[in-house]
């Protein structure tokens, strides 16, 4: 694993400068035509309009007695809800435990380069972290289940999850990031976990789920460690980096 | 019901358009459609693309087709694109895979419980055997460096199991190529199977090699790599059972007659209504197709189509679960290996076999698709289901300090 440094990057104009000049010129000789009525906005909206959506939540194929709500029985569609948000967060957790699998690799990589340094994290910190996601995936598991829910099932919004972090996994494991870039990735997905955790604490909370806000608020601590301490390390190793004050 | 080749003409040639529009129709839910409707689409965008492949060939060598093959070039174009956009963005390069793995599966053993030939009939299963290991180590490789479960996409109709190993897949070109059938005794049933397999599998390559690099993970790289190089083996089985003698206008009128035939299959099985709608109209096309073909090869060869087309279509490809003929092949066949064109028992396979050295040098700097399938268990949910959060650790084989 190489350090990022400066070197023959060639994507911005000023990497040829001479052909500049030359390059500004040839767009001002272009007249750009107007599509006819239609715009990009008008295009997306009239899809967005006409699409189906993405799938469907399952309904839970029984209900157990042992999680009935403190405050009545749940509407389907707040038991929809429900499920559809503790499936995103169980199929994030699962991925998330894949994504410091790689990070502890990039980790061990960097530390035998000796390209941690003070202040950064060490093994222990991100096994730690890899082993609180996967508890977290268990908790999930077993909080679905007990609804009488299919945990194997993806929902919707694990889906949607699923595509907005597409990104987070090839930047860990592209084995030319170095291991600070990676981190940069994790931080996504922790800032994304951390909310999500809060919602789902509200709404086991608002819903009349007692004991699973608790549970789910004990997740919430272990998301927030992650979240701070991410925060920090990344936040020391770019001062340091820099040379500034921290 | 059947279909009378020789009297349905489907829609003429000129009479076949698009709008633009029509080419991005709404996608498919990869969470609610059956996943034989994403089977079919991919089946489907194979063969258009083998068409087109098929016919640009064919240009190459016919001043006077050209016109003709350009014509029917430009609506399958269409059609494959209209087919293939009805895949959906949610569905990642892998879960797509994962699809393309099930087709091979069970359009496959579908191929090789109706055909007629029993050599054929051998090389169906000998290389659905493959393709099995195929969808074992990529959904391996979706479960531990996506966190997801491959079945999914597949909603068990499939099985996530280990077939011949892919590091053993690895041959020789000499112990590739088939015996060709005759085209003067074969059966038309398996002349339309060969070339559905032929499209199949050339597709998945293609697509393996487009999208491989695309992966930042070097085990991923690394499996696409090494799976692609056994797609490509196995167009070469597959297109080496098809009788090298025929004619073009035999190959472009079997062509035609392969489309035709499988969008009729489609026709036969899709429960999604507005899908089926394009697989009835994609028929009309690709009958209006045939029979120009047919027309041309009277005209030009002076012979009748029907001494290689059947009268009508056999039964349909049948897209459902093959699970137990799959397990009972993986039984009896598992250990075959292959000596020129014909099917040898391990034991016989000789050390100094070119396959055999040839696959020992592959393999000698490390084998993707062992490393990422490394004790490998599927189980509903990933394999993270059934590991305690303090035994993480052997997800990795890593031993805590």
């Amino acid at each position: 694993m190489k350090e990022t440094s400066t070197g023959m990057n060639r994507t911005g104009i000023s990497a040829a400068s001479g052909e500049m000049r030359r390059a500004m010129e040839s767009t001002t000789e272009l007249t750009p035509v107007s599509a006819n009525g239609a715009s990009i906005a008008e295009l997306r909206t009239e899809f967005a309009e006409e699409s189906e959506n993405v799938g469907s939540i399952p309904p839970p194929p029984t209900v157990k007695g042992m999680v009935k709500t403190a405050v009545g029985a749940l509407t389907g569609e707040s038991m929809a809800e429900l499920l559809d948000r503790l499936a995103q967060r169980l199929a994030f957790e699962r991925s998330g435990s894949r994504y410091y699998e790689g990070l502890i690799t990039k980790f061990k990589v960097a530390q035998s380069a000796g390209l941690i340094g003070d202040g950064g994290p060490t093994l222990a910190d991100l096994q730690r972290f890899h082993d609180d996601e996967l508890r977290h995936f268990a908790l999930l598991r077993t909080a679905i289940e007990d609804f009488g829910g299919d945990p194997t099932a993806q929902t919707p919004a694990a889906d949607v999850a699923a595509v907005t972090g597409m990104g987070i996994g090839p930047a860990i494991n592209d084995p030319r990031t170095d291991f600070w870039q990676s981190l940069e990735a994790i931080l996504v997905a922790e800032l994304t976990d951390n909310d999500a955790w809060k919602m789902l604490v509200d709404l086991a909370s608002g819903l009349g789920y007692d004991d699973l806000a608790t549970r789910f608020t004990v997740a919430k601590a272990d998301e927030d460690v992650h979240l701070s301490s991410v925060r920090s390390w990344l936040h020391q190793h770019t001062m340091r980096e820099a040379g500034a004050a921290a | 019901m059947s279909l009378d080749l020789m009297k349905e003409k489907g829609v003429p040639i000129e009479e076949q358009s698009f709008t633009l529009r029509e080419l991005t129709p709404p996608p498919i839910s990869k969470l609610d459609d059956d996943a034989f409707t994403r089977v079919r689409i991919i089946l489907m965008n194979g063969l258009e693309s083998h068409a087109l492949r098929f016919k640009h060939a064919c240009a190459w060598f016919s001043r006077d087709l050209r016109v003709p093959l350009a014509a029917v070039r430009r609506a399958e174009q269409h059609q494959q694109t209209m087919v293939n956009w009805l895949l959906p963005a949610d569905q990642s390069v892998l879960e797509t895979t994962i699809g393309f793995e099930q087709v091979a599966i069970e359009v496959t053993a579908s191929l090789a419980l109706n055909e007629p030939d029993p050599y054929m009939a051998q090389t169906y299963r000998f290389g659905l055997l493959e393709d099995f290991d195929h969808l074992y180590r990529y959904a391996a490789l979706m479960d531990r460096v996506d966190g997801k479960d491959a079945n999914n996409i597949l909603q068990s109709y499939t099985d996530i199991l280990p077939g011949r190993p892919t590091m053993l897949e690895h041959r020789a070109p000499v112990d590739e190529i088939r015996r060709p059938y005759d085209r003067a005794t074969v059966h038309p049933v398996s002349r339309l199977n060969a070339l559905t397999l032929v499209g199949a599998e050339y597709q998945t390559h293609d697509y393996y090699m487009t999208v491989g690099p695309t992966f930042a993970d070097p085990v991923a790289r690394g499996v696409y790599a090494e799976i692609a190089s056994i797609e490509e083996q196995h167009v070469t089985q597959y297109e080496s059972l098809i009788d090298p003698d025929e004619t073009w206008l035999e190959k472009w009128v079997l062509q035609e007659a392969v489309e035709a035939y499988n969008y009729w299959s489609c026709v036969n099985y899709e429960g999604n209504a507005r899908v089926k709608q394009i697989w009835q109209r994609f028929l009309d096309y690709e009958l209006g197709h045939l029979h120009l073909a047919m027309d041309l090869m009277k005209s030009v060869e002076r012979r009748d189509p029907a001494e290689i087309l059947p009268a009508s279509f056999p039964e349909p490809v049948r897209f459902e679960s093959h699970r137990e003929f799959v397990r009972e092949t993986l039984a009896n066949e598992v250990h075959l290996r292959a000596r020129g064109s014909e099917f040898i028992p391990s034991n016989e396979e000789q050390p100094d076999s070119p396959s055999v050295l040839y696959r020992q040098r592959l393999n000698s700097e490390g084998t993707p698709t062992e490393i990422v399938a490394a004790g490998y268990r599927w189980m509903p949910g990933t394999e993270l289901a059934g590991i305690a959060p303090g035994a993480a650790a052997a997800v990795q084989g890593e031993v805590r300090p």
